[in-house]
């Protein structure tokens, strides 16, 4: 190889780059899969009382309906401005993380899951809040990705109030 | 003529420093970076892994490259094409309305909008500056005449 060449030069950092990433992913203890695994997505409520299914869990409206009218704790992963301008009534905001680990240990009392919904499919920022809320130790967690536009196009109950 | 040696200098060091900080974060949580990918909608087959894996250390050897004097045709080239790809995902995600981290491992939180584009303009810009260098100065390896481009 002529090293002097720069499309030698753009395949050898290419080269070095695969091999050494993929090597060294092979042995982290929180190496990744190369290929990425959809969500588990559950579609009816029964499913939802198996124990196998334990993790982050993507449901429907339908599902977040349900857990809704079972007074299940939302969790809004929203900025708070967002938050203020509407949400799921009795849904907790995400600003301080330390605050909102503490408002979830207070209030989720008779079950270990919880729901966390931002503004849509699109926004990204439940799932990162899922992931986060994960690593936190908490092992159930139902992830409505379509969120508060679904919510309110389908003239849900919202609430402005803290 | 000897300051604009300097200069270039400097540009390729700093250019460095952006990818090589750039990817520390990543490399450190690539789950979340995948994570980053994928709220582009645009990675296809479940790809985002393995780009979540090996991008942070393409942008690592490019950084160090850069800063070493090491390659440097071949890191300056890279850098504009990556510069290019991450406008271009950037652009798609503001047009279909996606308020979304950026996931570009300079500032955290950091959203796509206009400011981010505008910042790798200023990086590509910088990029091109090097490229266009006529003189190999302070560069490691290789030493010789700069090749034809």
């Amino acid at each position: 190889m002529n090293l002097s060449s720069s499309i030698h030069q753009i395949y050898l950092y290419i080269i070095v780059s695969i091999i050494f990433s993929i090597s060294l992913n092979i042995f982290r203890s929180d190496s990744l899969s190369l290929i990425a695994q959809d969500l588990l997505i559950v579609e009816s409520v029964e499913e939802l009382n198996n124990d196998l299914n334990q993790g982050i869990i993507e449901i429907s409206l339908e599902i977040a309906k349900d857990l809704f009218d079972k007074d299940i704790l939302f969790i809004d992963a929203r900025a708070e401005e967002y938050f203020l301008e509407g949400h799921i009534p009795g849904a907790i905001c995400n600003d301080d993380f330390d605050q909102l680990i503490n408002d979830i240990d207070n209030r989720m009392i008779n079950n270990n899951f919880f729901v966390v919904y931002c503004s849509d499919d699109d926004c990204g920022s439940s799932e990162e809040l899922a992931y986060q809320l994960f690593d936190q130790g908490y092992l159930n967690i139902y992830l409505f990705k379509g969120g508060w536009k679904q919510w309110t196009e389908n003239s849900l109950p919202s609430s402005k109030h803290l | 003529m000897n300051f604009k040696n300097y200069l270039i200098v400097v540009v390729r060091i700093l250019l460095g420093a952006v990818f090589l900080w750039a990817s520390i974060d990543k490399i450190i949580d690539p789950s979340k970076f995948a994570r980053d990918i994928s709220n582009y909608h645009i990675i296809p087959f479940g790809l985002e892994n393995i780009i979540a894996i090996v991008l942070p250390w393409l942008e690592f050897f490019i950084g160090s490259g850069l800063i070493l004097g090491i390659l440097v045709d071949g890191a300056v080239l890279l850098s504009g094409m990556l510069l290019i790809a991450f406008n271009v995902l950037i652009a798609q995600a503001m047009l279909r309305g996606f308020n979304i981290d950026c996931g570009c491992g300079l500032k955290e939180g950091q959203l796509v909008g206009v400011e981010k584009l505008l910042e790798n303009f200023v990086f590509l810009g910088g990029a091109y500056l090097v490229y266009l260098r006529s003189k190999k100065f302070l560069e490691l390896y290789p030493k010789s005449e700069l090749s034809d481009k």
